[in-house]
């Protein structure tokens, strides 16, 4: 199975500019493509993490979910940016519970910082994770980013 | 203009790849580097940040009284599903609600195996397959999760055959009910087997 790559956001519709109001006709109907990076979590590991997950620069984040094959044995994990400048870490989301088996969507209370979901900022973003251990380090999971990549959204 | 027609009929054209798309300034993989420094002895610069195109399938559903109803969902070898979406257009009322499941059927293997429980589905709206609160069972087995980490890793499909998906209904009840079921998925990642 072959990969075929761009370097750039992928979009699709048939108007891409809007040079009048009428839809369907003269108004653009352009989307992006949704993308995503996954990367394997182990409680095991030292905290901070880092993963394979870099996030393009400007970048809109759209979900962000955990499919937890093997439950951890405390309850949170953070999910966390790297500026590529500073050892800092400014959460994506704080103590996502991670004790059972199954497909963990971060949403609600969970997200530390909307404004950080709706651009991740002028540099490209390497994804931290910490996921305390308190003995057993059992826990394994997939951590699912999905992302628009350059949305350059400003509000 | 008849009813239902598309306006863009004349200027969609549909682009096919055989395998992932993906997208992304840097593609290329760094060696190995060291994860449990701060600051990373890579810049973040250096590192690949090409993601996958989410590729999604969807099919009618229908609650009919045979179980697994064969769908058009077929999903390459080794992908990873990563959400499973069904829109309830008309109510379920399988007995018990057990109204839908989903599952594989690999060839030569005879067995259904599924990717989690019988969802309850007796309210149209739009449902997440994977909130296991919703099942009739609960529990969200390691062998589901292992299932949609890689679909290949179903019990009886053979390496590097496509997977078919299916549903099944549970029994009883009026069987009208009917559903858009929408699966999204990275092909071929190949994670466990």
């Amino acid at each position: 199975m072959s990969t075929t790559s761009f370097a750039g956001p992928i979009k699709a519709g048939d108007i891409l500019n809007t040079i009048g109001t009428t839809l369907s006709d003269d108004v653009a109907n352009v989307g992006f493509a949704t993308m995503v990076q996954v990367y394997s979590l182990s409680q095991a590991s030292a905290d901070p993490r880092w993963t394979d997950i870099v996030i393009p620069a400007n970048s809109q984040i759209t979900r962000m979910a955990f499919l937890i094959t093997t439950a951890g044995d405390t309850t949170s994990i953070n999910i966390g940016r790297y500026d590529s400048v500073s050892t800092s870490y400014s959460w994506f989301a704080e103590t996502v519970v991670s004790t059972a088996i199954g497909l963990k969507e971060v949403e609600g209370s969970d997200v530390t910082d909307a404004s950080r979901w709706k651009d991740v900022g002028n540099k490209d973003c390497q994804i931290t994770a910490t996921w305390t251990d308190s003995g057993s380090s059992s826990g394994r999971a997939m951590l699912i980013v999905e992302y628009i990549q350059n949305n350059n959204l400003t509000a | 203009m008849a009813a239902n027609s598309n306006p863009h009929d004349n200027t969609y054209n549909s682009t096919t790849f055989s395998g992932p798309v993906k997208a992304g300034s840097r593609r290329q993989p760094v060696p190995t580097y060291d994860r449990d420094t701060v600051p990373g002895t890579v810049a973040v610069t250096a590192l690949p940040n090409a993601g996958y195109a989410i590729c999604s399938q969807s099919a009618a559903i229908e609650q009919t009284s045979s179980s697994e109803s064969v769908n058009n969902i077929v999903l390459p070898s080794g992908s990873m599903i990563i959400s499973i979406q069904i829109i309830v257009t008309t109510a379920f009322d399988a007995t018990d609600d057990k109204d839908l499941g989903v599952c594989s059927s690999p060839e030569g293997d005879g067995s259904v195996r599924f990717l989690g429980g019988y969802a309850k589905l007796g309210v149209v709206g739009v449902y997440d397959y994977g909130d296991n609160s919703n099942w009739t069972t609960t529990t969200f087995t390691d062998y589901y999760a292992n299932r949609w980490k890689d679909v290949s890793y179903i019990t009886g499909v053979v390496a590097g055959d496509s997977v078919d998906i299916r549903t099944d209904a549970g029994p009883g009840g009026s069987q009208t009910g009917r559903a858009i079921l929408t699966i999204s998925y990275i092909p071929g990642l190949h994670l466990l087997t």
